[in-house]
Formats: C-alpha cells, sequence, structure tokens
C-alpha cells in the first residue's frame, strides 16, 4: 500500500504557492499516489490547458486530477481532504497572503499566510510545507526526524521511515536536549537517552526502533544513525540540514501556531530551505499502568 | 466526634459540583432545553422537517449531562443526525456552529442562575465537612465554565482545596469527562493517588471518567431515574443521596473495592510504542507448557508476540541476543538445543470495518486498554475505534492459555458496532508471511487443505528437528459455521462474537501432532468455551488457595505479589523434561536455558505452594544427569557436574564469549567452566524437597542419586592443601570475580553437598536395601567412597568470619583495591563492568549477594553477629548488577531488623518488571527475582521457620511489618498438609 495515494497542492495563482508544484508531481510519480491540484483561476480553462499553464510535464498529466474555481479559501482546502481521500498536502508557506502576513506580524510568528496557517492548524493529514526560502533539490536523499521522547513524535518518525521506504531514503534522526527550555521532562529524557548512547550504543537505535511498532523490520533499517545533540534545538537542527545534506525534515508537532508555540518550528522555516513535513500528534489515551502507588 | 484521619485508608475526595454540591441540574437542563428548541424549531421550519423538542431528563442524561458544553452539543445533535461546522471557540453565540451555540447555552444559564439563584445539597455539605475534620482532601472537579463564580455565589470555595472547573481545563490542556484527565489532575493537585481517592459524580459521563481514571472508589448520585446507567459507566456505589454514607462507609468500600478487584488485575490503557514490548513481556498468558507473549490481538509490524512451548529448543540463531538486546553469545556450535524457539503469534487477528483496518496503526483509534485478570488467568483487551463519519466500533477481546488442557489456547473476539452498520473483515489466518525473518527456527511443512475451515501450520526447527503443529478453528456466534477469513454485514448496534481454538501439539509429545492438533480443534463445539475457561478458572481458583499471600492494609502490595504468582505458575509445567528459564516463556533473553536461579531463588516458592511442580523441575535435573556426567568429564572431574547454562539433555549451553553488537568485541565468559556451585545448588534443591516433602519415592528413584553424582564431582574437584582441602579457579555468584580460589558460598554448598549425599546414602542403605544395591551397582560405587566424602567435607576449607566478624568472599577479597561505588550505578551497571572485566576482578566491587547468599540460604548456621558484620561490609559494594540480588539483600536486612533496608530492597525486587527498573524486561519477565521476592517475604520478614509441626513465623514478624500493613496471611505446603501463616501488625520494636 501506498504511503499516500493521493496528494493535494492547492494553488492561489501566485508564483510562491507555484513553487510547490514540482515537488507535489515528482512525490506523487515516485509514490504512484494520484494528484489532485486545486488551481484557483478567474477563467476555467480545458484541463490540458490549464495543466501546460501550471508547467505540469505531460509525462504526468495521467497522474493528475484538476480542479479549477475562482478561489480556494482554507475551507475549501480542507473540505476537498475528505472529498478526494486526500493522505498529504504540498503547499508553500506563504501565497498571496503571505507578505500581508510578514507585514502584520513580523518575526517568526508571521512567517507563513494565513490560509496555510489554517491549513497546518486544522490538517488531519500532513502537510508537506515549502519554506519562504525553499529551494527545489530532487530527487531526495535523506529524511532528518528530530525526536523529543514525546507521544506524538512516534507518529511522525513512522511515517518518515514508511517515506524513506517508499522513495529509497535514508532516515537520520536527531535527539536534541535543548535545556534552555526549562523543560524538566524532556531533560531528562535526554540524558537519559545519552547514558545509553554511552553505555549502549546500539541500544539507543533499538530504543528508537521500538517506537516503531507500526514499521516492518525492514522499514526500521531505512535509520541511518540516531545523532545526539545538546543546545539551541533549531540552530542545532540546521547544522544537520547541512552537514547530511538533508532533504526533507520530517516534525511531529501539536498543530498550534499561536504566538509563543511552535518556537523551534518557526525558527526552522524561517531558516531553512528544505521542505518541512509537518504530522500533529493525534490526541490519544496516555500511557498507564495502574501498579503500585496508583492503587494505593 | 471523631477527629484525626485515624484509621482511614483514603486520602481524598474529589466531587462534581453541578447536581452534587449544587443543585444546577434543573438550571442546566432548562437552558439546554430553551438553546435547543430553538434552535430545532428553526431549523424544522427552514426544512421542513417536524419539530421534535429536546427532552429535558431524557436527552439531558443521555447527552449534555456532566460534559464539556461543546462536546454536550456534539453529542446531542450527532443522535439526531445533525452536523455542523466546529467554529471557534471566539464564535458568537448567534452562530450557527458547535461552539457557537455551545456559547450560547452558557449565556442562557447565566441568566438563569443570576434570576433564579441556587441551592446547594445540605447532605454533600454535611459530607465534605465531616471528611475535612476527619483530614481527607476535597477538590470539586467541573466540566462547567462556571463552577468557579457558582462556587462564589453559594459561599463555599473554602470547602474544597482544589477547584478544577471548565475554564481551568482548558487553560491546562486537559480534555473533558468522560476521559479521565479532569479527576486525575485533580488528583495530581491534591498530591493523592487516583487509587487512594473516591470520585462522587452524578452524570454518566462522570463516572465513566472516575472508573478510567483506576480511582479507589467511584460513586454515583442518582437524583431521579439514572442509577443503572451510573452503574453501566462504573459506578461502584449508587447513592440517591450522600446523606447516605459516612466517611468510614467510605472508606470500607474502597478498601473492600481495592482488595477485591484493583488487587487482582494488571490494567493498561493508552498506548506507548516505547514499553509495548515490556507490556508484551507483562501480559504473556502460558501455562508452563507454553507461553505467549501479550502482543496485541491485532499485531504491528514491529510487535513480538512469540509463541513458546517448553523444551522447545533449536540451534542457535546468531543475531538473536542473549541477555540484553546488545549482546550477542556466541560458542555453542551447532549444538540443537541452544535456543529456545519462537512460533508465530497463535492470537493473531487482523480486522477491518468497510475496508478500514481497526488496529493501533490506523489514525482511528481512540481507547485502548488491557486487563490482566489475575484471579482466573485470562487476559482482556478493549478498543474502541472511530471511523468516517465518527462511526464507533467497539473491540472487546479474551484470551488465555488453558491451565486445564495445556494444549489448548481460547480467544473470544467481540465487535460491538455502536452507531453503525458496516461490513466487517476478520481474518484469523495464523500465516506469517515473513516467517523466515520473525522465526528463523522454523521451517513450515506442507499443509493439506482437506478442511479450509481450520487453520493448520505445521513446522520443523531447522536443525533439532522437532514439529510443531497449531491448528486453529474460529466460528461466528449463531451462524454454525467456521472460517479463518470473515466478512460480515453488521446492522446498527450489532454485536458480532467469534470465537477460536488455538491447540498446540509438538513432536515431543507425540508422533503425530498434526494429526494429533487437528482432532482435538475439530473435537471442540461452540458451545464448549465457556466450559474450557471454567474448567481454567477452576485450575486458578486452587492455586490461588494454596499460593496467594494477603496482605492487608496494602493492595498494591498484594497486586505486584499476584502478579509475581501469577507469572510463576505460568511458567511451570509438571513435565520433567523441562524446567524453567531465566525469563520463563515470556521472552527471548537467555535462549530459554536453566539457570542455578531454579533450585535457590524459584523452587521455595513451589516447594511451599505447589510441590508436585518442585518434584517435576528435580526431576529434570535427574533426567538431564548424563548431560551433566558428561560435562563434568570435559572438564576433567568425576560424578556429574550441572551445567551452568542447560536446556534439554543436560549439556552446557552456556556462551564461551558474548559479543557487542555494536563493536563487535568479545568478551570472555567464565561462567560455563567456573560456576559449579550450581551443582551443589541442585543437591540442595533435592534436600530441600526432602525435608519438605519427606517424598520416599522421588528420594528412592532420583534424588540419591543425583546426591550421589554430585558428591562424587566434588570430592574430585577439590584439591588437597597442607591441611585442608580446596576449590580452587571459581566464580562465585559475583559474576565479576573469576577464577577466584575458596570462594566462601561454593565451599559452604559443596561441603553441605557432601553432607548430605552421605546421609542419603545411608537412609537408602537402611530404608530400600535393594535399590540401594542396584543404584551402587549402576553407579559402580566403591564401598568406601561415602566414606571418602565425609572426609572431605571435614576437611574442605570454608572461610569463617575475620576478628570484624565479616566472612571473606573468596581467598584474598579483603585485600583487592577498594571502588567507590556511585549510586547510580547500582541496578543498572555501565558496560564497562564487562568490557574491564580484568580490572573488575582485581576491585572490591560485587555484582550480587555472593556471601549474603550463605547467610540467608543458612540462617541458623551464622550468629547474628557475623550476618550484620557481613551485611554492613558487602552491602556498599554492591551494585545489583543482577535481578537476583534485591530479594536477598531485603531477605538479610529483613532478619537483621534493619526495616529501611529491608523495604527499599524488597520493593526493588517486587516491582522489578511492573516498573521496568532494570530496562530490559521487553525480553521477558523475571522469574527468579519474583522467587527471591517471595523467600524475602516468607524468609524474611516473616521470618518463617519448618519445624516437624509445621511452619512457624518469627515471634517478632509482627513488628517487622512495612507501615501501611495491618497484617500478612498466606499458606504454605509442608509435608502434605496446608499450614496457615497469619501474622498481624504489631508496634516496631
Amino acid at each position: 500500500m501506498s504511503v499516500f495515494a493521493s496528494i493535494l497542492v492547492p494553488l492561489d495563482g501566485s508564483r510562491l504557492a507555484a513553487r510547490s508544484l514540482g515537488c507535489a508531481t515528482w512525490l506523487a510519480a515516485r509514490l504512484g499516489a494520484r494528484l489532485h491540484i486545486l488551481s484557483a483561476t478567474p477563467h476555467e480553462l480545458p484541463a490540458r490547458e490549464e495543466a501546460a499553464r501550471l508547467l505540469v510535464p505531460e509525462e504526468h498529466w495521467p497522474l493528475i486530477t484538476l480542479h479549477q474555481g475562482p478561489a480556494y479559501p482554507e475551507g475549501a482546502i480542507l473540505a476537498a481532504l475528505a472529498r478526494y481521500d486526500i493522505g498529504l498536502i504540498v503547499m508553500s508557506a506563504g501565497g498571496q497572503t503571505a507578505e500581508a502576513a510578514v507585514a502584520a506580524e513580523p518575526g517568526p510568528d508571521g512567517i507563513v499566510g494565513h490560509v496555510t496557517r489554517a491549513i497546518i492548524e486544522q490538517s488531519p493529514v500532513p502537510v508537506l510545507l515549502l519554506p519562504p526560502n525553499y529551494r527545489e533539490s530532487l530527487p531526495w536523499e535523506r529524511t532528518l526526524v528530530p525526536v523529543s521522547g514525546e507521544v506524538g513524535v512516534d507518529e511522525a518518525l513512522a511515517l518518515a521511515v514508511r517515506l524513506a521506504n517508499a522513495l529509497d531514503l535514508e532516515v537520520q534522526v536527531a535527539h536534541v536536549a535543548d535545556v534552555d527550555t526549562g523543560d524538566e521532562g524532556l531533560a531528562a529524557r535526554a540524558r537519559y537517552a545519552d547514558a545509553l548512547h554511552h553505555e549502549y550504543p546500539r541500544q539507543l537505535d533499538e530504543f528508537v526502533s521500538r517506537a516503531l511498532p507500526h514499521c516492518s523490520p525492514e522499514e526500521c533499517r531505512r535509520i541511518e544513525e540516531v545523532a545526539l545533540c545538546h543546545g539551541d534545538a533549531a540552530g542545532e537542527l540546521r547544522r544537520l540540514i547541512e552537514r547530511k545534506r538533508v532533504s526533507i525534515l520530517v516534525i511531529g508537532w501539536r498543530g498550534q501556531f499561536m504566538t509563543g508555540r511552535a518556537r523551534v518550528l518557526k525558527q526552522l522555516i524561517q531558516a531553512i530551505t528544505t521542505p518541512l513535513l509537518l504530522v500533529r500528534a493525534t490526541a490519544r489515551m496516555p500511557f498507564r499502568l495502574k501498579v503500585g502507588e496508583e492503587i494505593g | 466526634m471523631r477527629t484525626g484521619r485515624g484509621d482511614l485508608e483514603f486520602d481524598a475526595v474529589l466531587f462534581d459540583l453541578d447536581g452534587v454540591v449544587t443543585r444546577t441540574a434543573s438550571l442546566h437542563a432548562a437552558a439546554w432545553a430553551e438553546l435547543f428548541d430553538d434552535f430545532l424549531r428553526r431549523r424544522a421550519a427552514e426544512g421542513g422537517e417536524p419539530f421534535r423538542p429536546f427532552d429535558p431528563t431524557a436527552d439531558y442524561l443521555a447527552h449534555v449531562d456532566g460534559k464539556p458544553r461543546s462536546d454536550g452539543v456534539r453529542s446531542f445533535l450527532a443522535a439526531r443526525g445533525i452536523a455542523l461546522p466546529e467554529g471557534a471557540p471566539t464564535d458568537q453565540p448567534e452562530a450557527a456552529t458547535v461552539h457557537g451555540l455551545g456559547g450560547r447555552k452558557d449565556a442562557l444559564f447565566m441568566v438563569r442562575l443570576r434570576r433564579d439563584g441556587v441551592e446547594v445539597f445540605a447532605a454533600t455539605i454535611a459530607l465534605i465537612r465531616a471528611l475535612r475534620e476527619r483530614g481527607v482532601k476535597t477538590a470539586v472537579v467541573s466540566s462547567s465554565r462556571n463552577g468557579r463564580e457558582l462556587l462564589r455565589t453559594v459561599g463555599i470555595e473554602e470547602l474544597f482545596d482544589v477547584r478544577l472547573d471548565g475554564l481551568d481545563a482548558e487553560a491546562l490542556g486537559v480534555k473533558g469527562k468522560p476521559d479521565p484527565d479532569p479527576f486525575l489532575k485533580g488528583a495530581e493537585l491534591l498530591g493523592v493517588a487516583p487509587g487512594r481517592a473516591v470520585v462522587i459524580e452524578d452524570a454518566t459521563a462522570g463516572v465513566e471518567a472516575g472508573r478510567r481514571g483506576g480511582f479507589g472508589l467511584v460513586v454515583g448520585v442518582d437524583r431521579g431515574g439514572n442509577r443503572e446507567a451510573l452503574i453501566a459507566h462504573g459506578a461502584d456505589l449508587v447513592v440517591a443521596d450522600l446523606g447516605e454514607v459516612s466517611v468510614d462507609e467510605l472508606d470500607a468500600r474502597r478498601r473492600e473495592k481495592q482488595e477485591t478487584v484493583a488487587a487482582w488485575r494488571i490494567e493498561q490503557e493508552g498506548f506507548d510504542p516505547a514499553r509495548e514490548h515490556a507490556v508484551e513481556s507483562l501480559f504473556t498468558v502460558g501455562n508452563g507448557y507454553l507461553g505467549v507473549r501479550g502482543a496485541l490481538d491485532t499485531p504491528l509490524p514491529g510487535s513480538q508476540g512469540d509463541l513458546f512451548v517448553a523444551g522447545v529448543y533449536d540451534r542457535k540463531h546468531p543475531e538473536r541476543p542473549y541477555s540484553e538486546l546488545e549482546f550477542l553469545g556466541g560458542g555453542r556450535g551447532d549444538y540443537p538445543y541452544s535456543e529456545l524457539v519462537s512460533a508465530p503469534f497463535p492470537f493473531r487477528l487482523r480486522l477491518a470495518l468497510d475496508g478500514e483496518p481497526l488496529d493501533l496503526a490506523s489514525p482511528h483509534w481512540r481507547e485502548h486498554r488491557r486487563v490482566l485478570e489475575l484471579r482466573l488467568g485470562v487476559l482482556h483487551a478493549h478498543g474502541v475505534y472511530e471511523t468516517e463519519a465518527d462511526r464507533r466500533t467497539v473491540v472487546r477481546t479474551r484470551r488465555c492459555a488453558s491451565l486445564d488442557d495445556l494444549h489448548l489456547l481460547l480467544q473470544e473476539i467481540t465487535v460491538g458496532l455502536d452507531n453503525h452498520g458496516g461490513t466487517l473483515e476478520l481474518d484469523t489466518s495464523l500465516a506469517d508471511p515473513d516467517l523466515a525473518a520473525h522465526h528463523p527456527h522454523l521451517v513450515p511443512l506442507e499443509a493439506s487443505a482437506a478442511d479450509p475451515t481450520i487453520d493448520v501450520h505445521h513446522f520443523t526447527t531447522q536443525v533439532s528437528g522437532l514439529e510443531m503443529c497449531l491448528a486453529a478453528r474460529t466460528t461466528l456466534a449463531g451462524s454454525g459455521k467456521d472460517a479463518v477469513r470473515w466478512q460480515v454485514a453488521g446492522t446498527i448496534g450489532e454485536t458480532l462474537t467469534f470465537r477460536r481454538y488455538v491447540v498446540v501439539y509438538t513432536s515431543r509429545d507425540l508422533a503425530d501432532p498434526r494429526a494429533a492438533a487437528t482432532a482435538r480443534v475439530r473435537a471442540l463445539r461452540w458451545e464448549d468455551f465457556e466450559d474450557a475457561l471454567a474448567a481454567h478458572a477452576a485450575c486458578w481458583h486452587r492455586i490461588w488457595q494454596r499460593a496467594d499471600v494477603r496482605i492487608a492494609g496494602s493492595p498494591a502490595t498484594e497486586q505486584a505479589l499476584r502478579f509475581n504468582t501469577y507469572h510463576l505458575t505460568s511458567a511451570a509445567d509438571r513435565d520433567p523434561r523441562v524446567s524453567v528459564g531465566a525469563r520463563a516463556l515470556t521472552g527471548r533473553a537467555y535462549e530459554g536455558h536453566v539457570f542455578w536461579d531454579v533450585e535457590i531463588f524459584k523452587l521455595a516458592f513451589y516447594l511451599h505452594t505447589c510441590p508436585e511442580v518442585a518434584r517435576c523441575l528435580l526431576l529434570y535435573r535427574h533426567q538431564t544427569l548424563d548431560g551433566a556426567r558428561r560435562h563434568a568429564r570435559e572438564l576433567g572431574y568425576r560424578g556429574a557436574c550441572y551445567a551452568w547454562e542447560s536446556t534439554v539433555t543436560g549439556d552446557d549451553v552456556t556462551p564461551t564469549t558474548i559479543r557487542l553488537k555494536t563493536t563487535g568485541k568479545d568478551i570472555p565468559i567464565f561462567t560455563g567452566t567456573q560456576q559449579i556451585h550450581v551443582t551443589a545448588g541442585v543437591a540442595h534443591g533435592v534436600w530441600r524437597y526432602w525435608e519438605a516433602t519427606r517424598d520416599r519415592d522421588f528420594l528412592r528413584d532420583a534424588g540419591v542419586e543425583i546426591l550421589v553424582e554430585t558428591a562424587r564431582f566434588w570430592a574430585s574437584r577439590a584439591t588437597r592443601g597442607p591441611r585442608s582441602y580446596h576449590l580452587r579457579g571459581v566464580v562465585g555468584p559475583d559474576e565479576y570475580h573469576h577464577s577466584v580460589n575458596d570462594n566462601a558460598y561454593t565451599n559452604w554448598m559443596a561441603r553441605v553437598n557432601l553432607e548430605r549425599a552421605v546421609e542419603a546414602v545411608a537412609w537408602l542403605q537402611g530404608e530400600f536395601p535393594p535399590a540401594w544395591g542396584a543404584l551402587a551397582d549402576r553407579l559402580a560405587l566403591a564401598a568406601d567412597e561415602p566414606r571418602a566424602w565425609a572426609a572431605v567435607a571435614r576437611d574442605l576449607y570454608c572461610p569463617g568470619p575475620n576478628a570484624q566478624g565479616v566472612i571473606e568472599q573468596f581467598e584474598g577479597f579483603f585485600d583487592l583495591e577498594d571502588y567507590p561505588l556511585p549510586r547510580e550505578e547500582r541496578f543498572k551497571a555501565p558496560i564497562s563492568r564487562l568490557f574491564d572485566w580484568d580490572r573488575i576482578n582485581r576491585l572490591k566491587l560485587i555484582k550480587q549477594a555472593d556471601v549474603l547468599m550463605l547467610l540467608h540460604l543458612f540462617p541458623e548456621a551464622f550468629p547474628r553477629e557475623v550476618v550484620a558484620a557481613s551485611y554492613r561490609y558487602y552491602e556498599p559494594i554492591t551494585d545489583h548488577g543482577s535481578s537476583l540480588s534485591p530479594g536477598i539483600h531485603a531477605a538479610v536486612a529483613a532478619r537483621l531488623g534493619l526495616r529501611e533496608d529491608a523495604e527499599r530492597y524488597w520493593r526493588e525486587s517486587l516491582w522489578l518488571d511492573l516498573s521496568d527498573v532494570m530496562t530490559n524486561s521487553a525480553l521477558g519477565v523475571h522469574p527468579a527475582c519474583m522467587g527471591a521476592t517471595w523467600q524475602a517475604l516468607v524468609l524474611g520478614v516473616l521470618g518463617v521457620r519448618f519445624t516437624d509441626a509445621g511452619p512457624v513465623a518469627d515471634p517478632g514478624a509482627g513488628g517487622r511489618l512495612p507501615a501501611k500493613w495491618r497484617a500478612v496471611s498466606l499458606a504454605l505446603t509442608w509435608r502434605g498438609r496446608l499450614h496457615r501463616v497469619e501474622v498481624a501488625r504489631e508496634a516496631s520494636r
């Protein structure tokens, strides 16, 4: 079964948004997925003409389904997800609204346009986000997944591994302990993982593999290395992206982009040139084993 | 009036607000009715549908009572088949969105509150005051966003230590009832464990939240017509008004519930991939013949749902771990019985609804819970899935490995289509498409398709040539049919129940396991299922009668002890061809090998709870005597030297090296040739069994031969010095020191072995002369051999205490280099211990109890001063790199009256697997540690000694019980009778 059977690309007619088409087409072709294009245009054209206008290579036309309309606001994009059974959205961090967003809220919080922000916050499926400084570099070779020990990250890691297996990529995992956040839980986990790394080097790999029960052993073997970093998370990840020639960053997050949240994510969107695959953590029951003190 | 907590055993009560403390339910119901009636009326007018008003009783209770307002809106609208956009919390009240309607309801409620005011329930206030006078903390936990304002309005804020309302929950990111989060957060803020707190609620959603939160007691308040629903959602007790219960009644009911329910189950909810393999070990179901790890019914690709059958071994597979994931054990050549074989998961299911998989890999799962019901030996699972358009499907399963028919596994699958109809697909095939990778020891044999309704999987092992066959049959209730793959159209509200029998036979059982498995599974009918379960439950009932340990005052301790008893029982068969491996049949660590821990750590439990199992474990040693003889010869000695690690033939299967996966570095292992104390341990077990049972048949037919052959070994192994015999070049229980001379434990045990052999020979000569003659002939035993053993025993050097009263672990130990042991190195020894084995050999650092083992096993042989001095000396230099160590330290500390040490070590030992202290339970549980825990309690804390009349607890034991315990009660089997031992708490001495 394909990792994504259907991919959606919303285009608002802007140059920025159109950049996502190249990556989306390549991905659909490699995964054997259907590509749904929502093309906002004042004048609907015959499908072949519109595809040509969008510069979709003719060889990929059989893959695409073109939808044209005067505008595709966030509600229309979200509605299309269910209608076309979409597994992945590919979109630019900003289209027509990006400039306005940056003007209204300069700095990391205004780094994406309001439509993109609504989509990444509300989409039930992963979003492949092309940052403002995106530079297309295909085919992809390597993916990087930051892990923090939080449950939501497992989903991102699992998806990264499955995607890597489908696209023949290597997976780099990075555990970044950001001691400045005052997150005791995270720091404690980092210390633990670090200790493991020194004492039982391979056990950290096992630790990661064990967090991937959704993946087959073959898929798990895509994990090339588990790196441990200490310090500023965004900075460390940027360095890793450059050093390891990472093609795509896969990030698990909670879906909250408001001011004060997703600090590292915003810094990365602002700074990097590679696409980011955003995977929202599903709200589920936390793990509890009702023994000992729990039962009194 | 009583003041102070007295003997109350709960710490807090968490109250719902509306309907429990304040009489606001009618205000809420009226506000909801006004909201929905207005909405429905307008919708009817627009759509031409008939107007059906909101029922302020039925609809209120079913859909909105106790829930956050947006959940209430969603629930009611869904029941009427209406879908509205979610909107946002900032939506105006007039917005036609879920949040818009919620905001409007809030406004309507506030209007009524300000206009009509609110009353409190007098009996509730009286109960709260009584609780607080007794020192019980109180909290109010409400879904209402107006909770704080309500409390202020009524003027009762000061009655609660913690106040959480809907606004607080939102700010804290806490989900609403029926999720347990609000109550759990309340308990956390109060600083109490959920099990020691009570929840009082009037809404079904709140009651469910209390139940799911694992609270000590959930009280439902039925203000009219809701009693059955409250019970159905998990209320332990339902009252019409809180005037019906007192503080003491709450205490008594909570205590009763904890003792009868919570202490008999291990419950796990949610899912953490990183802990799943350890949970699989904990939830293994087994019966000694086989064990099946507790993997999910619908396994994920990474699940490790191994089936192990005792005695089915094959050649070592090079990529399988040894004791830790990091270690690979080498050096067993082509020996065909090196590693316990893992077979495919026999409870595997694939479930889908209209093509959507129902498993934890799908995005559709909402709830997941597993409960190991210890009393009945049954594992339950409960999963809730919500597929497209909020279609809710509930999947429940239960499974067990029958104790009544050891070849039989039972599984029931119930699928409830709560609010929808659809096509359910159930695939029960046990075929593993990647068998070679998952179970590399097995080669599938051709399966005939004689009966396609039965799923038959027949394997042979790669090298040992053992055959194993699994035959399974699945039936759907009411269908009268069997099938491997099902596709069933279910209607809304329908529950589909499937039952599966899996039968397992191997060529160790009979010549044709396939025929046996197929015939047995065919013979089972749908209606046999309950009978089979009942027979299984009856076996467990008999076990608990003999093995249960009651700890009045500490359900958590009872729970952990029962968990241990469950696993020790599930580990052992009554088959003398097999014994209990280091991780029993629960995981791959140690390759299923049998160690010294059987006789020294586990045997005491079996001896005094189920002596027939103890007998079989010792008969295994008798059956493997030839292997032990071969091992002795290989080492250059006479008699029988038991292998440090053995499987089916008794030949030594200890790896000679361990290779670290990462570095490829080999570490030499000395235990196979030097850890010879296992031989004396077996002899010790034989004698303990004889003392406890006076089983003359066993001693005549097996015991004496073991004692004789082991004594012969020691007589040849001992080296004559100028004044004494010595045992040189050994490894004692502490494996950090190899090639040592005169290890105190080894020498002492060898001496006892020699003495018991002399005694046993005399007994056999006197009681059964022909049997003695036959044995002496068979073993070519010279008449003067027993005298020679006695001489060696007499002159064997056994280190005594030094001037400070400390027994030296081995010759020269006191002169080794000191090593300051950091606290963090305890229980999880750094790998440098292995890398630097030669350096560690020169340090005063030990892995586990060594001299203390001796003091524990022979409590009457050493004066208290020697025990105390040796404990003080060795305890600080032990890093407990073995799970066997804490229990022995607890036992010795308890006897010395060192209560703090005893309790600390005992807790480490008791919860070793449940809290995964050593982070290696993923590869199986630690049954020997469980045995050590049992010994530490019975022989250490209770100080039980066995006299001719039976077991007697130490008179001072009542003063040694941990703080919360009121009494300990258990049964011990001694010489054919069951004796009750009861120790009540006394003031500390």
